[in-house]
């Protein structure tokens, strides 16, 4: 096991540069189903191998939370730029996560916050984690593809 | 025996006996011409085959995927390439849109354009490289 050097202060591009070079790339076999709107197709999110273990690595990525923060300065009107990039890179790191972990991690990165937080609220869920076998295994009527309606929200809390 | 770090401003290369003058080079000049993000990816399965600072890519619908950097830039101001190879069916051209971007996520679409038509359409694969300031 390849041990992390202290990251918190060093560029997040850096330690990128890091993980490159030392971390194997890890294939998940999760994938994130989820409805941005009714009138959309379902999406499906696939993990980035290398993103993937640096998360299973632990002490590269920073918290999620700053990701938001960034997302909020960008949701301004008065937006240019960045400012708060060091959030990013002096924030403390989180530590090794397993895949679910990641995966749940990445939701809340990379899926829009109005689906992962509302996920179970309607008639059926807006999201559902499954493996890449359970997607139908070509792509014909792609943008027909949609969460089945006999997936009930309490089913999948039970 | 560890290997340490080098810190320099300039490049200077041995180059006189050639041209009769050395040339030389800022290192911030190499550091900002690097690409900050590469893709290329399974289009079919969506699959990464390999990336640098890419967290997910998400198969939006035929011919439609977004991209999402680990790093983010300092704004959505920044330049890409990309490119795929083959196509589900016979294509005569194609192009590659980028409506929508962020600092840290990338829309594009592929076109494929036949003898009488132009529709959305998935390609066997897909490459992008991107080019800008990180925050």
């Amino acid at each position: 096991m390849t041990n992390t050097p202290e990251f918190q202060g060093t560029h997040l591009w850096d330690r990128l540069c890091w993980a490159k070079e030392t971390l194997e790339p890890h294939q998940s076999d999760y994938r994130v189903v989820y409805e941005d709107s009714v009138d959309e197709c379902a999406k499906i999110l696939v993990p980035d191998p290398n993103w993937m273990a640096c998360a299973l690595q632990g002490g590269i990525l920073p918290p999620v939370e700053v990701y938001w923060e960034l997302a909020k300065d960008e949701a301004e009107d008065s937006f240019t730029k960045h400012t708060r990039g060091y959030l990013l890179h002096n924030t403390k790191p989180v530590e090794a996560m397993t895949e679910e972990q990641a995966i749940e991690y990445l939701i809340m990165k990379d899926c829009p916050q109005h689906v992962w937080r509302n996920w179970n609220q309607g008639n059926k869920p807006k999201m559902v984690i499954c493996r890449k076998e359970q997607l139908p295994g070509t792509r014909e009527w792609r943008n027909a593809w949609k969460i089945t309606e006999e997936l009930s929200v309490t089913d999948l809390a039970a | 025996m560890g290997f340490g770090t080098v810190a320099f401003d300039t490049l200077q290369t041995s180059d006189s006996k050639n041209t009769g003058t050395n040339k030389t080079l800022d290192t911030s000049f190499v550091f900002n011409g690097t690409s900050r993000h590469y893709l290329h990816l399974n289009g079919s399965t969506h699959s990464v085959l390999d990336s640098f600072n890419n967290s997910s890519t998400t198969d939006d619908g035929t011919g439609l995927a977004t991209f999402t950097v680990t790093s983010s830039f300092t704004d959505a101001n920044y330049a890409y390439t990309a490119s795929r190879n083959g196509s589900t069916n016979n294509t005569f051209a194609f192009t590659i849109e980028s409506p929508t971007r962020t600092t840290t996520t990338m829309s594009v679409s592929t076109k494929l354009s036949a003898a009488s038509s132009v529709d959305m359409g998935d390609a066997n694969s897909f490459s992008c490289s991107i080019f800008g300031d990180l925050a």
